[in-house]
């Protein structure tokens, strides 16, 4: 619960997402935050790294670390298929490619239409990863708080840790 | 609580309470902060501040902000006090700080109007305060002054070591000027008053010189190798002080009096060049130089080579031995008043008949020294007319000497000489030709003071402190500079007044929303200022009498004795636009070789005008001679472009669009590739296409290269700097050492050039200080008798290579060894090869054992040497001949941007591993491989033993061979230390580019980074390093 209580909410979430699917779940990235949309590539994988970070890509000439979003959110992994792609996102000053199942779509979410993220209890839900829950006709899209996600904290933390281990 | 703390709290308590009675607490409050400013001294950022506070005390009975602003000014000094007690220098509040430090510094132009120092060189810029006010200094501009500036000193620099060695070659003398001139012109732009004073006095020496009037000496280019340490001094402190650190301001002012000391001599020696049968008594020529300069030994060296060059004629000595005096006058020493008061009656005496003015002046200065001694006068008035007055002097005997009659230059001050000294001018009827009606009147008005005749006097030291032309000799230099309108000098003058102007006009615009702004007032200000300065120098009359008068109206709107007005400002931007439609017409008639200065007079007069129109006591420009008649004619352009050549047009680009320019440049090299090795291209019959994708190839080639070659720069610089050491080394060890160079034009990356300097410092160092002997050792051994250092740089094998070498004694190969053995690094009876040995001198358990050093000279810190050199991915190697000499030689990667590697798989993965750490590769045999206690693996390779690290077990992947004798060991060193690697195969040599990896992702000691391959996937970069202490760490930790 106190999780819930550090949970930033802006005033002004309404606007576009690009939404992207991991498993089932629908999750929604702001737009201003994405650079590009590229399709899998080859990855060299850096040691003594955190395990959701896949490694490094090659983008036209900039290294650019990639995370796998499915292992960062402890979800099950699975195979590389045609429609797996990676997003470039900005994250703070760090460029950063998430691996995501398959991209959705594009659309406007207006502030009425998302609400805060609700409490899940102890279930090991970091829910200061999410900006709210945007309710559409047929689905709800979590947004996800990007810069949360992928933040030079977040990385490194979780680097020690297994350092440690 | 320390007494500074104490006073300020009391002048707290009084703020508080200033409410009630203004006057008297203003009073007071300056009081107080007065008392309190010797007590910060220590303290630059304080001081400045108290002084703000100062000027705001004054002010508090007209205002109430004020006493409000001055109650927080008050706690935040005691903030800043505090914090300057413990050691820090944190301004909390650094708008408020820069608010009342802009109050002050604005109270500290003043007085100086009024009061210049005793020196009769001060310029205006010059005198405004002897440390330097860093408040005052844009950071932006300093910046841009520190980029520009570091390159003309270093410059300089060089030249000035050449001149000492071939004083004969004038020929870049000419270089050298224009390098002190521009760094005038800059610094005068960034606002540091101590290097424009500096640059000054320098600048005027080298153009007596350059003119061929003085022989260059020994004297002047040690005062300018001086001179440029002095410079760097003083940037690096305004540096410092301006990240907030503490520093003191290097004195100039000691320098300055040496220079000037040295420029009289210099200057008077020439005027007198006909008469060479008198020898200067130049123990009392320089008694203030002598007595200033704590170095005795370099003064005689001086005072040597002013005897042989200089000779002047009695009168004149004396007259800079008084003007000597007075540079070191004290007021309070009243005994020295009275022997310089008798000196100078004796002086007029001896004047008196050949030419009375002068004596008129000599003896009015004995009587105002009188009147000081009496203290019927003021101090500063009075030392402020003696200084000018010992210049005058000069002049007047100079002007006799030469057309053999005194020419007065400057009526006004004549008579207020007089006046002061109150001395009738009994001349005057016989030499009234020479006095305006207007002298006159000022002179039968004793005592002059105030307004008027600041301002005339403000006008007098302006004509003085036109830069390139030294005050004794004026009118001649002017002369000289009427013949060389330089097209290089006004080149740099054109593109340094465009910017002035540029910035005065913006300030102008922005002035005329605030008018109350003083920083703007001060920077139009400054803008003519400085373009008047120059153009003078250039002779450029029509520019100079135009930005004169405008300098006029904005100096009394400085002072508020004008008040800007909506006409004023017109007129003034009007100047602006007439200014540059000056320099226009300089610049068109500069081919034609000649340059006829427009008639401005009638745009003067309506500035005149406008001024006096709206405002009434406006000064007037009357101290410029509107002079069209006097056309100055250029001198022959074929003389002016001569230099022009060989300037280089650079533009600044920030590191960061490079890198990401060569890391396009990469991608695209990448991409052309794949395009060219497309199946589909390959096979494909299309002549067109097979050729037009050539010429891609070519072209992108070409590009890869020009984006890699510019982060080169030549290693010049570095090299030059590297003279300057061994000279001043040789000195003090007191030996002969000649430094020669090749090479220095060979081109490095800018980084390496920084990372070298330290090693090759110490190795230079090394070179002078333990390698070459002294004249007496050589002589003996049968040697010339002077030494010999010498750096080369070439480039071999795609390395970049210095070598440095010297004739000097050698390494005694015997005691290194000795040592080594005795050190156990070497078994007492292993058979070293000479290289190896040699090579111990950059082992760490030899670099600090002191009899080493003794004995062979080496050693000292060479392992550091080294150390430096191989982060850098560089070698050094040493070679010595007993008695003969030894050369140290540094390969270095051309980048290090770049690196040599070896690319290797290990699994699907790949890695690369710099060269310069691979020793051999191998693929053992089984009975190579021994464990121990089944985990620790060893290789024996050539009867050594090493550790083996598996690569796939340290990354986690999974190789094609676990056994070492199906894959591939791979023997590398780093840190003297050498290890084992298994991996799979070996794929290649590669130049690759490297390329940081985040520092996230860089949590392996064993990887230095990454790089893109020829096929566009990233490979990690191996860390030798790392490699090795994990190889270490591992095999301890199965023990």
């Amino acid at each position: 619960m106190s999780e819930a209580a550090n949970v930033h909410i802006p005033v002004e979430l309404g606007g576009k997402y690009l939404t992207f699917f991991l498993d089932r779940e629908e999750y929604g990235l702001e737009i201003l935050k994405v650079r590009e949309i590229i399709g899998m590539m080859d990855i060299t994988p850096v040691p003594r790294t955190p395990k959701f970070i896949c490694g490094v890509i090659n983008l036209r000439g900039k290294v650019v670390p990639v995370v796998n979003l499915r292992t960062k959110f402890g979800m099950e992994t699975i195979e590389t298929n045609g429609e797996t792609c990676i997003i470039v996102v900005q994250a703070e000053d760090l460029e950063m490619g998430i691996v995501v199942d398959r991209v959705s779509e594009v659309i406007d979410i207006p502030t009425s239409a998302i609400q805060p993220p609700p409490a899940f209890g102890n279930k090991g839900i970091s829910i200061s990863y999410l900006l709210g829950i945007g309710k559409t006709e047929d689905s709800i899209k979590l947004l996800l708080n990007i810069d949360k996600v992928l933040s030079r904290a977040e990385l490194g933390h979780v680097a020690h840790i297994q350092d440690a281990a | 609580m320390n007494p500074t703390q104490i006073a300020i709290e009391q002048l707290a308590g009084v703020v508080m309470i200033a409410d009630a009675d203004p006057q008297s607490s203003a009073q007071a409050l300056s009081r107080g902060i007065a008392n309190l400013l010797p007590l910060l001294e220590a303290y630059p950022q304080s001081t400045a501040l108290a002084s703000g506070l100062q000027v705001l005390s004054e002010q508090i009975g007209e205002s109430p902000e004020a006493l409000d602003l001055l109650a927080e000014g008050i706690a935040l000094l005691q903030r800043l006090y505090a914090s300057n007690e413990r050691g820090s220098h944190q301004i909390d509040d650094p708008q408020l700080y820069d608010r009342i430090v802009g109050l002050a510094e604005f109270a500290v132009e003043d007085p100086v109007e009024t009061d210049s120092t005793a020196n009769e060189e001060s310029t205006q810029d010059s005198a405004e305060s002897p440390t330097v006010d860093i408040r005052a200094i844009d950071t932006y501009a300093f910046e841009c002054f520190t980029e520009e500036a570091e390159e003309h000193i270093d410059a300089a620099e060089t030249i000035w070591l050449s001149l000492e060695t071939h004083p004969e070659d004038t020929s870049q003398l000419d270089t050298l000027f224009r390098i002190y001139h521009t760094l005038k012109g800059a610094a005068s732009y960034a606002n540091l008053p101590d290097v424009i004073e500096l640059t000054h006095g320098v600048e005027s020496i080298l153009d007596v010189v350059r003119s061929g009037q003085v022989e260059m000496q020994r004297a002047i280019s040690e005062l300018g190798i001086e001179s440029i340490d002095l410079l760097r001094n003083l940037i690096e402190s305004v540096r410092l002080a301006l990240q907030g650190e503490s520093s003191r301001i290097p004195h100039t002012e000691q320098f300055i009096q040496r220079l000037e000391a040295l420029s009289a001599i210099v200057l008077q020696s020439r005027t007198d060049t006909d008469d060479r049968s008198h020898i200067v008594d130049v123990d009392s020529e320089v008694p203030s130089a002598m007595e200033i300069e704590g170095t005795e030994e370099t003064v005689e060296e001086r005072s040597e080579d002013i005897n042989d060059s200089g000779t002047m004629s009695p009168m004149q000595q004396s007259i800079a031995q008084i003007e000597a005096s007075f540079n070191e006058l004290n007021i309070n020493d009243l005994s020295t008043l009275g022997v310089l008061s008798g000196d100078l009656e004796n002086l007029a005496a001896e004047l008196t008949n050949e030419t009375p003015q002068a004596a008129l002046v000599a003896t009015a200065m004995g009587k105002i020294l009188e009147r000081l001694i009496l203290e019927e006068c003021e101090v500063d008035e009075a030392m402020d007319l003696l200084a000018h007055g010992c210049a005058m002097l000069d002049l007047l005997r100079s002007s006799f000497e030469r057309e053999g009659q005194e020419s007065l230059e400057d009526p006004t001050l004549f008579a207020q000489i007089l006046a002061l000294g109150e001395v009738e001018d009994t001349a005057a009827v016989s030499a009234g030709d020479d006095l305006s009606p207007e002298a006159m009147l000022i002179a039968s008005d004793a005592p002059p003071s105030g307004g008027a005749d600041a301002d005339f006097l403000e006008d007098e030291a302006y004509e003085r402190s036109e830069p390139g032309a030294p005050p004794e000799g004026e009118p001649e230099v002017r002369e000289l500079a009427a013949v060389e309108v330089d097209e290089d000098i006004f080149a740099d003058f054109s593109s340094e007044a465009d910017e002035h102007l540029h910035n005065a006009e913006n300030a102008l615009l922005l002035l005329e929303d605030n008018p109350e702004d003083d920083e703007l007032l001060n920077t139009i200000f400054r803008a003519f200022h400085t373009i008047k300065g120059a153009a003078g120098f250039l002779n450029l009359t029509d520019v100079t009498h135009l930005s004169h008068s405008v300098e006029d109206v904005l100096d009394s709107a400085r002072k508020k004795q004008l008040v800007l007005n909506q006409a004023i400002m017109d007129v003034v931007l009007e100047s602006v636009d007439l200014l540059k439609e000056l320099l226009q017409n300089v610049e068109e008639q500069l081919p034609s070789g000649s340059v006829t200065p427009r008639d401005v007079s009638a745009f003067v007069e309506k500035i005149r005008f406008v001024v006096a129109n709206k405002e009434a006591p406006a000064p007037s420009a009357q101290t410029v001679t509107s002079a069209p008649s006097e056309a100055p004619a250029a001198g022959p352009a074929e003389k002016a472009t001569a230099n022009s050549k060989n300037r280089d047009l650079h533009v600044r680009v920030g590191t960061d669009k490079l890198d990401s320019l060569v890391n396009i440049v990469g991608e695209l090299v990448i991409a052309q590739t794949q395009v060219s090795q497309n199946p589909d291209v390959v096979s494909t019959e299309n002549q067109k296409l097979t050729k037009d994708i050539s010429q891609l190839m070519k072209i992108s080639t070409d590009l890869q290269e020009i984006a890699m070659s510019m982060r080169m720069v030549p290693i010049r610089a570095t090299f030059d700097r590297m003279a300057r050491m061994v000279r001043d080394l040789a000195r003090k060890c007191d030996k002969q050492v000649e430094f020669s160079m090749s090479g220095e034009d060979t081109e490095l990356d800018k980084n390496v050039i920084e990372e070298i300097l330290d090693p090759l410092t110490h190795m230079v160092r090394n070179a002078v200080d333990h390698g070459v002997e002294t004249s007496e050792k050589r002589l003996a051994a049968g040697k010339s008798e002077k030494g010999h250092v010498s750096l080369h740089a070439y480039h071999k094998g795609g390395n970049f290579v210095i070598e440095l070498r010297d004739d000097g004694n050698g390494i005694n190969r015997d005691r290194v060894l000795q040592k080594a053995i005795e050190r156990g690094l070497v078994g007492p009876n292993e058979n070293l090869s000479d290289e190896e040995i040699y090579d111990l001198v950059f082992h760490p358990g030899l670099s600090t054992a002191e009899q080493i050093s003794d004995v062979s000279g080496r050693g000292v810190g060479m392992d550091v040497v080294r150390r430096n050199i191989e982060t850098l991915r560089g070698k050094v190697e040493v070679q010595s001949a007993p008695g003969k000499g030894s050369t140290f030689t540094i390969r270095l990667p051309l980048t290090l941007a770049i690196i040599d590697g070896m690319v290797i798989g290990v699994g699907a993965e790949r890695y690369i591993l710099p060269l310069t750490s691979i020793i051999s590769s191998l693929r053992p045999k089984t009975e190579q491989i021994c464990t121990v206690m089944g985990k620790g693996e060893m290789v024996k390779v050539l009867d050594e033993i090493y550790p083996l690290l598996r690569l796939h077990e340290r990354f986690d992947v999974t190789p094609r061979y676990t056994n070492p004798w199906e894959g591939l060991v791979m023997l590398i060193e780093a840190e003297g230390e050498r290890t084992c690697l298994l991996v799979d195969e070996l794929l290649g040599l590669q130049q690759v580019v490297i390329k940081g990896l985040d520092e996230e992702l860089r949590q392996d000691p064993c990887l230095s980074g990454c790089a893109i391959l020829g096929d566009g996937c990233i490979g990690l970069i191996l860390d030798a390093n790392g490699l090795v202490a994990q190889s270490r760490e591992t095999s301890t930790a199965h023990q």
